[in-house]
C-alpha cells in the first residue's frame, strides 16, 4: 500500500490528490485509526474538553435554581434536646440570601416573605467548610466527623459569620457548589465532577452519532495547499438569510 | 477552477478543522456538511448547523455518505441515503437532549435519568441497525424496540 511507505501522516499534495475521491477517503496507516470509541483518543479528549464550558454553565444554572428553591436546614446544639430549623433561599435575581427560623422541619419551599433576615450576595466575602468554620471550632460544639463533612459557613460583611449544616453530603454539595458560583469561584464538589462526566458523556455520543463505523484518524490529515483561485461556481452574497 | 460535485455532496467531519485559511469554514468533529463544489483537494459547502455561511475546508476532513439530490445547482436539497426510522432516532435523539438538558437544570431527577436510559438504548439500537450485521427478523425486532421507546419519548 503507498501509504506504508510515506512518513506518518504527511503525504504529498499529488497523494491527496488521488486518494480523494468519492470511493474512499485516504487509505489510514493502522497506526493512525482508533476506535472511535476509545476515551483517551486525541480527538476524543479535545472535543471532552470543548464542552466542558457549556456543561459547567448548565450545572452552575442547576446550583443556583436550587439554591433560589431552599433549603431546610438544623441547628444543632449540644446544649438542646430538640433540633431547631432554619429556611435559606436565594432571591430569584441572585443578589440577596432570605433565611429565617422556622417552627419545624418543612418539605416544602418557604416563601421568602416569611424569612426575616438576610445577606446581600455582594456582601460576602468568603465560603468556608469543615473545620474552618467558626461553629465547628468553638469550644464544647459538636464535632464528630459526619458534622464536619457537612458543614460551612459564609463570611460576610468581614466578620460575621452564617453557619450551614447541611441534611446531607448533596445538600452540601449543592450549597457550597452554588456559592462557589455566586462569588465567581470553580464549583469543585465531587457531585460537579459526576455531573459532568454524565451531561458531557451523553452529549459526546450524540455529537458521534453520524461517525457510527467511520474511522477516525488520530492525528490530523494534511491539509493541502490553497486553492490557486477563489473564483467560485456559486455566488450567495445575494442572500440575506 | 472550482466545478460542482456530482457525487459528493453529503460529509461528516472527521477532524476539527480550524478554518485557518482564506475563506475557510470552522468545522467540529462530527459535524455535517452539504459539498457544493471542490477544487484542488478543498471542498466548499457549509455546516447543517449553520447553512447560511459558506466556507471551504480540505476534502480529507470529512468522510463522504451517500445522498439523494434534488433540484440540482444552487439551491439544491441534499437528502442523506438513509433508512428513514435512522433519519428519525437521530433527530429525534438532538430534539430530545434539549429537553434532558433542561430537566437537568429543573433537577427532574427521576425523569432526567429515565430519559437518559431511553437515549442511550435509542443510541444502541440505532448502532445494531447500523452494523449491517442484522438478519431481516433482527432488523424487524431493533426497529419494534425503537419504536416503542419513541412512542414513550413523545408522551
Amino acid at each position: 500500500m503507498r501509504a506504508e511507505k510515506k512518513q506518518k501522516g504527511y503525504a504529498t499534495q499529488s497523494d491527496t490528490l488521488r486518494f480523494n475521491t468519492v470511493d474512499s477517503a485516504r487509505p489510514l496507516l493502522k497506526s493512525e485509526m482508533l476506535n472511535q470509541d476509545d476515551p483517551k483518543s486525541r480527538p476524543m479528549l479535545e472535543l471532552r474538553e470543548k464542552l466542558q464550558p457549556e456543561v459547567i454553565e448548565l450545572i452552575k444554572q442547576q446550583r443556583l435554581n436550587r439554591l433560589c428553591e431552599g433549603t431546610c436546614f438544623r441547628k444543632i446544639s449540644a446544649r438542646r434536646r430538640q433540633d431547631k430549623f432554619w429556611y435559606c433561599r436565594l432571591s430569584p435575581n441572585h443578589k440577596v440570601l432570605h433565611y429565617g427560623d422556622i417552627e419545624e422541619f418543612s418539605q416544602g419551599q418557604i416563601s421568602h416573605d416569611s424569612l426575616q433576615e438576610k445577606v446581600t450576595v455582594a456582601d460576602i466575602k468568603a465560603v468556608v467548610t469543615g473545620k474552618d468554620c467558626p461553629h465547628m471550632r468553638e469550644k464544647g460544639a459538636l464535632k464528630n466527623k459526619e458534622l464536619l463533612e457537612l458543614a460551612f459557613s459564609i463570611l460576610h460583611n468581614s466578620d460575621e459569620y452564617l453557619n450551614f449544616i447541611a441534611p446531607d453530603k448533596h445538600g452540601y454539595s449543592i450549597w457550597t457548589d452554588g456559592l462557589n458560583a455566586l462569588l465567581g469561584k470553580e464549583m469543585t464538589s465531587e457531585l460537579t465532577k459526576s455531573d459532568m462526566d454524565t451531561l458531557v458523556t451523553m452529549e459526546l455520543k450524540l455529537r458521534l452519532l453520524d461517525l457510527e463505523n467511520i474511522q477516525i484518524p488520530d492525528v490530523p490529515p494534511p491539509v493541502p495547499k490553497e486553492p490557486s483561485t477563489y473564483d467560485f461556481v456559486y455566488d450567495f452574497s445575494q442572500q440575506h438569510t | 477552477m472550482w466545478t460542482p460535485t456530482e457525487d459528493e455532496k453529503i460529509g461528516v467531519v472527521v477532524c476539527s478543522f480550524r478554518g485557518s485559511v482564506s475563506l475557510g469554514l470552522t468545522l467540529e468533529l462530527g459535524e455535517t456538511v452539504h459539498i457544493l463544489e471542490k477544487c484542488e483537494g478543498w471542498y466548499r459547502g457549509f455546516s447543517t448547523k449553520k447553512p447560511s455561511i459558506k466556507g471551504i475546508f480540505p476534502a480529507g476532513y470529512v468522510h463522504l455518505k451517500k445522498a439523494v439530490v434534488t433540484n440540482r445547482g444552487q439551491y439544491e436539497t441534499v437528502v442523506p441515503l438513509e433508512d428513514p426510522i435512522i433519519t428519525e432516532v437521530t433527530s429525534t435523539l438532538q430534539e430530545w437532549s434539549v429537553l434532558w438538558k433542561q430537566l437537568y437544570v429543573k433537577h427532574k431527577v427521576d425523569l432526567f435519568y429515565k430519559l437518559r436510559h431511553v437515549m442511550n438504548e435509542l443510541i444502541d439500537l440505532r448502532r445494531q441497525l447500523l452494523s449491517g450485521h442484522l438478519t431481516q427478523d433482527q432488523v424487524r425486532e431493533v426497529k419494534r424496540h425503537i419504536t416503542v421507546r419513541l412512542d414513550w419519548g413523545n408522551e
